[in-house]
């Protein structure tokens, strides 16, 4: 075979050693329809079993998973970013400009009513200002992401919404492309807010389409869900004031970090978010429940979704998707000391998946549906499956909790080989928080670790630490029999002894 | 020293992964083996001697197995040729042909399956070919890897298949060519963020900004080519492809309904498609109003529909712009609140 590789001129590197086919988890894709883009901001499932997207050249698409075929639902819509089926003629969805409710009034199986539910936020015409959700609470209300503006464009002549006094002034961003990229760019701020409610989460009540400015400090909060404790959780994503990509649970008037959205606040009196100290900041601000390292967890955290019962062992955790590796990562929670925080690891990592990892909705099978895009970033496109069909047995961690002094984890399997289990490592580190896009590994040291059988289980160990708990830190495990070795937990809370 | 020791810690662990993988100078390169015997994309870009991971996926729905092999410059034919072996050392090949033009072979993977490797792209610059070596496969199942050079269109692009560039040029003129009625929100010149652009029946067309409410522009002939926006992060403002006759002017404070009282702002509340032509509603204060734009007799008319008015209202129709009820006032037209359920403004076109 190596001879295929060694031609002069030509440096053709080894196959990356990898099983196609996960021990647990079969991946298959949905075949979209030809003649349109196939990258997909939203899903779900409506009543009738029936899979409904929408897809970046503004169109609804109905799968009927019996007979394999699409039907086109609506049409004409911007960037639709997330899709809520509300029942088997209704959706509601979010575009750049507005959540609509779009509905077939007249049952030929063709929406003919775009209601705009809400439209209460600015755009300046910048192309970062995306829109993503829904997320609908049990109350059948909505929550939106609203992304903040990007300093690789400025904004367009005619904006919508109210303009920001504060900062640089409105005619600098009337300038070409070429005199913003030489230098003005840089007193914008890597992301700004200039127009209502940009870097927040907003709610909008499904009856009146009133809309609730929820939570600020978000820089591109692409993803939305609901988590198994029935909390909001908000993915963010690797930049400025951004340490590393992150998940958080979201609760209304708190703010998460990132400061453009700040001056939307009511009754704001701060500074021009440009020139916000960082020491002020963190006092204020609420930090995430779990952190997605860099480059090795993920760079593009997408949509979190609570797990059903009868997807592998994982019923009550979460999956969140990640654009920027053939990845979906699952996610443990738990509550320390009234605060949520918890872990993350690949649950399936190349196995035949796209990069791109969108959107994700469970059908009645318990078979999670993936809708791939990149919108130009790295990701992928099209519709993948992932089925639990084959549940073979495997091994991987299940669980993992906190302890005063280390941690206790649970496999699925019984662990036959305690020498490979001691062979497992850990090693800590944190991240900066500041202006500056992303932040290294600070204060990073190994940590040496020891498993004991708890009440003599095969599956359940403590882990004892030889170094004392720090607060706001990620550890990051290679725990050697796991399928997936890699897990990282974010440590904000300790529990008392 | 504390510092030097992290610094030490971190480049030893660069160092290990620099080993166990070959360092990516680029984004990773998906493709598809897809139905009908296709790569998707068909066309690959790479920098001269840039490594990338290329991730090959067969989501060929028809349970075909494919590879994926990249070959020299300019032997698409001789691989096309050696690939028709059906051989035990082929079959144990995964039927990448024992060729001196094959550069780099994926395994053979089956549907729903795929494989990824790492592969540095060839310092030449030139225009390379992957190819599906499976026996029968390689006469159509091809794409082409530009390594510094840029790719042309696709429909024009003579190194990939004739069955896509066909299917290209297909896709290219329906997106030209719009089914009449159709309509698209984006971005658009000469209106607000939140723009509708809409293909009427009779070669009409307009642009209605659902932020202030009111008719931008009008046009004939075709709509606007979306080509260019598939795959992108939608930055772009699209245009009108045909001759712009009538332009509203003003700015985002400058509303259809105009009442006298400054502070109204319409408040949008979206549209019914009647004949796959949308009929907007929004409120203005007190006010329900109602747009409905259509073709008629070759001109656009506008038809405008106010409840609730008590008082005289104030209609925006700048120039040319005739109307069947009410009395020209500047650029707006004041009709009665008798009159206001049933306005039409007519748009001429040249």
């Amino acid at each position: 075979m190596n001879k295929f590789l060694s031609y002069v001129g030509f440096i053709a590197l080894s196959l990356s050693a990898q099983a196609v086919k996960h021990p647990g988890f079969d991946v298959s894709s949905i075949k979209i329809p030809t003649g349109q883009d196939p990258q997909v901001g939203g899903l779900d499932i409506m009543p009738n079993g029936k899979i409904v997207a929408t897809f970046h050249e503004g169109d609804v698409r109905i799968y009927d998973p019996e007979t394999k075929q699409w039907s086109l639902f609506a049409s004409g819509l911007h960037e639709p970013l997330g899709l809520v089926a509300e029942d088997d003629h209704t959706v509601v969805i979010v575009q750049r400009p507005e959540i609509t409710r779009i509905s077939d009034t007249d049952g030929d199986g063709v929406a003919d009513s775009y209601q705009c539910l809400c439209d209460d936020f600015g755009m300046s015409g910048n192309y970062h200002e995306f829109s993503f959700g829904p997320a609908r609470d049990a109350e059948g209300n909505f929550y939106l992401s609203l992304n903040v503006a990007s300093n690789g464009a400025p904004i367009r002549e005619e904006i919508r919404g109210e303009w920001l006094e504060l900062g640089l002034a409105r005619e600098k961003f009337m300038v070409d492309r070429k005199e913003w990229g030489a230098g003005i760019k840089h007193e914008a701020g890597r992301m700004y807010s200039r127009v209502p409610y940009r870097g927040w989460v907003v709610k909008v009540d499904a009856k009146t389409g009133e809309m609730t400015p929820w939570a600020s400090g978000f820089r591109s909060p692409n993803g939305l869900g609901f988590g198994p404790d029935g909390e909001l959780y908000v993915s963010d994503n690797q930049g400025d004031w951004v340490g590393t990509s992150k998940l958080h649970q979201v609760k209304q008037g708190n703010f998460y970090g990132h400061p453009a959205s700040l001056p939307w606040t009511e009754g704001y009196e701060g500074p021009d978010p440009v020139k916000a100290d960082a020491k002020k900041l963190d006092e204020i601000r609420t930090p995430a429940a779990v952190w997605f390292t860099q480059s090795t967890m993920a760079n593009s955290p997408s949509q979190p979704i609570t797990i059903p019962e009868g997807f592998g062992e994982f019923g009550g955790q979460m999956l969140i998707g990640e654009m920027n590796k053939a990845r979906i990562i699952r996610v443990i929670l738990e509550e320390v000391n009234g605060v949520t925080q918890g872990a993350c690891t690949p649950l399936i990592d190349g196995h035949g998946l796209d990069m791109g990892v969108n959107r994700f909705v469970f059908n009645e099978k318990n078979e999670l549906i993936i809708g791939h895009e990149h919108l130009s970033w790295p990701g992928g496109e099209g519709m993948a499956i992932v089925s639990p069909a084959n549940n073979a047995p495997y091994q991987d961690v299940k669980t993992i909790n906190i302890t005063a002094d280390g941690f206790t984890v649970e496999f699925l399997q019984d662990v036959e080989d305690t020498a490979e289990l001691a062979k497992s490592t850990l090693v800590r580190y944190t991240f900066d928080y500041h202006h500056h896009y992303g932040s290294a590994q600070r204060e990073r040291e190994n940590i040496g670790l020891t498993f004991t059988p708890v009440d003599g289980s095969k599956k359940k160990f403590t882990v004892s630490l030889d170094k004392p708990h720090k607060e706001d830190f990620c550890y990051e495990f290679n725990i050697t029999p796991s399928y997936n070795p890699l897990l990282c937990y974010t440590v904000r809370e300790i529990p008392a002894k | 020293m504390r510092h030097h020791l992290i610094i030490t810690t971190i480049a030893l662990a660069c160092v290990s992964l620099l080993q166990a993988e070959p360092k990516a100078t680029g984004r990773p390169i998906t493709i598809k083996a897809v139905d009908g015997l296709q790569f998707d994309p068909p066309q690959a870009r790479m920098k001269p001697g840039q490594t990338v991971l290329f991730r090959f996926l067969n989501r060929d729905s028809n349970d075909m197995p494919h590879n994926l092999v990249i070959i020299k410059e300019g032997a698409l034919e001789e691989i096309q040729k050696a690939s028709m072996q059906i051989t035990p050392e082929a079959i144990a090949r995964g039927y990448v042909p024992d060729h001196e033009a094959v550069i780099k072979g994926s395994k053979l993977i089956k549907a729903d399956e795929g494989d990824e490797f790492y592969f540095t792209a060839p310092e030449e610059k030139g225009v390379y070919h992957y190819v599906c070596t499976y026996p029968g496969h390689s006469s159509i199942m091809y794409g082409a890897l530009y390594v510094g050079k840029g790719a042309p269109k696709l429909h024009t692009d003579k190194n990939v298949p004739q069955v896509v560039r066909n299917q290209a040029l297909e896709l290219e003129n329906a997106k030209k060519n719009v089914a009449r009625p159709f309509m698209r929100r984006y971005f658009m010149t000469n209106a607000g963020p939140a723009a509708i652009g809409v293909a009427l029946p009779g070669d009409q067309n307009y642009c209605w900004d659902a932020g202030n409410c009111r008719l931008r522009y009008a046009w004939t002939g075709d709509f606007i080519n979306y080509g260019s926006t598939s795959r992108t992060n939608g930055s772009q403002q699209v245009s009108p492809s045909g001759k712009v006759y009538w332009t509203g002017g003003g700015d985002n404070l400058t509303y259809t309904i105009s009442t006298g009282d400054d502070s109204l702002k319409p408040d949008f509340k979206g549209y019914q498609l009647i004949n796959g032509t949308p009929k907007y509603t929004y409120h203005f204060g007190e006010l329900v109003v109602t747009e409905f734009p259509q073709t008629q007799d070759k001109a656009l008319v506008n038809t405008i529909s106010v409840q609730n008015a008590s008082a005289p209202i104030k209609v925006y129709a700048k120039g040319n712009v005739t109307s069947n009820v009410g009395t020209r006032e500047g650029d707006y037209i004041v009709v009665n609140p008798a009159d206001a359920q049933n306005i039409q403004l007519t748009f001429p076109a040249q």
